[in-house]
């Protein structure tokens, strides 16, 4: 039983760090390539015309991919009205059905988008040139048949029962001081404000992926001037 | 039987089931009710790809990202307060035009409060002003500055509602001043009242304040004259932006580490982005189906009985957005709800301009409005307040935003003035 949650949770850490490594890789190559876009229509007056349509394809890529990191740390966007109740065994509930749920909708999407791509693939439809368009359009079955699996990885892990809402995933634990250390004058303050021990705010304490809140107040500072 | 379904669907959107997939099975039950199969979701959701604007979605954020992970806000709240630290209230107004700098960047997702609350509440507080107005000021003001350019709010909205990204950016500068000034004058006159002191204006801390600053600052400006003078697009913008942020924070200021830092700040703006855009490709099934059943058509035959002209419209869709803007995430909001208001407010002869800058502005509301509105519980949790006490303190703000509200919902000019100006005509 032990192993075989252990290879669950080597498998865990597999997606979601070939995921990261993707998402990172293409949104960089994005500001490159948007830039070098600019940078050809303005100065030099030409573009690469198949270029836009490529970006919007590494969107739709980064929404699949950071659609699934969002889904691993529990931090799909809800309306999460009842779980905002301070009432840690009501919200797990709510967190297994809301999860059961998620994973039979999700499921849903992985097959209508294989048949939306299996369809374009047999249509013969292309992006530009002769690139054809399922290239870019497979992400689709797979981000979403990855987030399904996701989902399942997280009970079985038990992720879901972090008693937390996903309001407290934008709270650093960086404390707020107003005494001792600040009395001097707001100039001096504001250079060499304390350098926050950039910490977690996920309860993820499995995998070492997550190691700093990604909406984080904690830039570590030691005022390179 | 399909009633059944959809009220359970909804039962569990109230019970914090991903937003996504909520929106997705309503469009795959609404769809096979009328014999559809699930695969018009994805068709649906594809056409997002086709949406030139998409593009500027991931690029604005990551930017917005870039700035809050670096020592930008630092070096912003310094340079405020040399600027206007001199005024009566001038510590209260620095939080306001740093918040709002900050948040038409990161496009209030809480972000604002984090990392700024952090740097400004201990000094309001050592400089004497009563805890209660400290902490509403920061609540209110982390969505302050929504109304700018180049928020994420207002490029998401006029991609939904389909108008001109670069129109929808000049309605928003000056309602988004209104705001500020009448929140500043606000903290002046609380200001005055507990006789807080002032600090002598200096040239020199003031001219090294804006020379430390000087990467960041020119940002708006260098947006604002591109896009107005016709040298680049928003979607231009947007790279233009991104690549010189990673170019100043991590070659220039070196605040933000190559290796250390860069890949996660990266990945970590992608989460909000799939975030985002899951929930906008599955909403586009959805709106689409109840735009091809008529729905907003039968919204307004059905609100014609209630209500007659347009002041009273606007006066209930107010009410509607507040109620909204505290239930839903900007986002969301937007993405559900304006293809559906959007009909009817034309039909009510709103201009969908102004009709966006009405919007925005009860969503900003909205998420500092108890009991659930989201910044209420950010603050909360950053600053270690009970809630109810959150809950008062926001609340002379939220009044305050309220008559900016109604100045800017029956003031159609003060939204269209600069849109006329810089693009003639007005439509």
């Amino acid at each position: 039983m032990k192993y075989i949650i252990k290879i669950i949770s080597i498998i865990d850490l597999v997606i979601s760090k070939t995921a990261a490594a993707l998402v990172t890789i293409i949104l960089l190559s994005m500001v490159s390539f948007a830039f070098l876009q600019v940078i050809l229509r303005n100065i030099f007056e030409s573009g690469i015309p198949w270029m836009d349509v490529v970006l919007r394809h590494m969107v739709l890529w980064i929404g699949m991919l950071g659609g699934l990191l969002a889904t691993r740390q529990g931090r799909q966007i809800s309306i999460d009205l009842l779980t905002r109740i301070p009432h840690p065994r009501f919200r797990v509930i709510l967190k297994y059905i809301g999860s059961v749920f998620t994973i039979v909708i999700t499921f849903i999407l992985a097959r209508a988008s294989y048949v939306f791509v299996a369809g374009e693939h047999d249509y013969g439809s292309t992006l530009f040139g002769d690139v054809p368009s399922w290239y870019a359009q497979v992400i689709l079955p797979v981000g979403f048949g990855l987030i399904c699996l996701q989902v399942l990885l997280n009970i079985i892990l038990g992720r879901v029962k972090s008693t937390e809402s996903h309001v407290m995933a934008i709270q650093p634990d960086e404390e707020i001081e107003i005494n001792e250390d600040q009395e001097n004058n707001i100039d001096e303050i504001i250079p060499g404000e304390a350098d926050s021990s950039g910490s977690h705010v996920e309860e993820d304490k499995k995998s070492e992926i997550e190691s700093e809140p990604s909406i984080s107040a904690s830039p570590t500072d030691e005022d390179k001037e | 039987m399909i009633t059944v379904v959809i009220i359970f669907i909804l039962l569990l959107a109230i019970a914090g089931a991903p937003l996504f997939a909520v929106l997705a099975a309503l469009a795959i039950a609404a769809f096979l009710s009328q014999g559809i199969e699930p695969v018009a979701v994805i068709i649906e959701l594809y056409r997002m790809a086709a949406q030139p604007t998409l593009v500027a979605i991931p690029l604005f954020t990551y930017a917005g990202y870039l700035l809050a992970e670096s020592g930008a806000p630092k070096r912003l709240v310094r340079v405020s307060h040399a600027l206007f630290g001199w005024m009566p209230g001038g510590l209260a107004i620095v939080a306001l035009a740093t918040c709002s700098f900050f948040t038409a960047f990161t496009g209030a997702s809480g972000v604002t409060i984090v990392a700024l609350g952090g740097l400004l509440f201990p000094v309001l507080m050592r400089e004497g002003y009563p805890e209660k107005f400290s902490v509403g000021l920061l609540t209110s003001s982390g969505s302050l500055g929504l109304l700018f350019p180049p928020s994420l709010p207002i490029i998401l909205y006029a991609l939904i509602a389909s108008i001109s990204v670069d129109e929808l950016f000049a309605a928003g500068v000056l309602p988004g001043l209104l705001l500020v000034i009448i929140l500043s004058l606000y903290s002046i006159r609380i200001a005055k009242k507990e006789s807080l002191p002032t600090q002598k204006f200096s040239w020199k801390e003031a001219l090294a304040a804006l020379k430390e600053a000087g990467w960041e600052l020119p940002l708006p400006l260098i947006i604002l004259v591109g896009i107005y003078g016709g040298f680049f697009t928003a979607v231009e913008a947007a790279a233009i932006t991104a690549a010189y942020l990673i170019f100043v924070e991590v070659v220039i200021r070196r605040d933000i580490h190559p290796i250390r830092d860069l890949p996660r700040i990266t990945r970590d703006s992608t989460i909000l982005v799939g975030g985002i855009l899951l929930i906008l490709g599955s909403a586009l099934g959805l709106t689409n189906y109840l735009i091809d059943a008529q729905a907003p058509e039968a919204i307004f035959e059905f609100m014609r009985g209630a209500i007659s002209s347009k002041w009273t419209f606007l006066i209930a869709l107010n009410i509607f957005l507040l109620i909204v803007g505290s239930l839903m995430d900007i986002f969301s909001a937007i993405i559900v709800v304006v293809p559906l208001i959007l009909p009817i407010a034309q039909e009510f002869g709103v201009n969908p301009i102004h009709l966006g800058i009405i919007f925005l502005t009860n969503l900003e509301i909205g998420y500092s409005t108890p009991p659930v509105g989201l910044n209420l519980f950010i603050s909360s949790f950053r600053f270690k307040k009970p809630i109810v006490m959150l809950y008062k303190a926001a609340l002379p703000f939220i009044g305050m935003m309220l008559i900016a509200l109604m100045i800017i919902t029956y003031w159609e000019d003060l939204s269209m003035f600069l849109v006329r100006l810089i693009f003639g005509g007005g439509e």
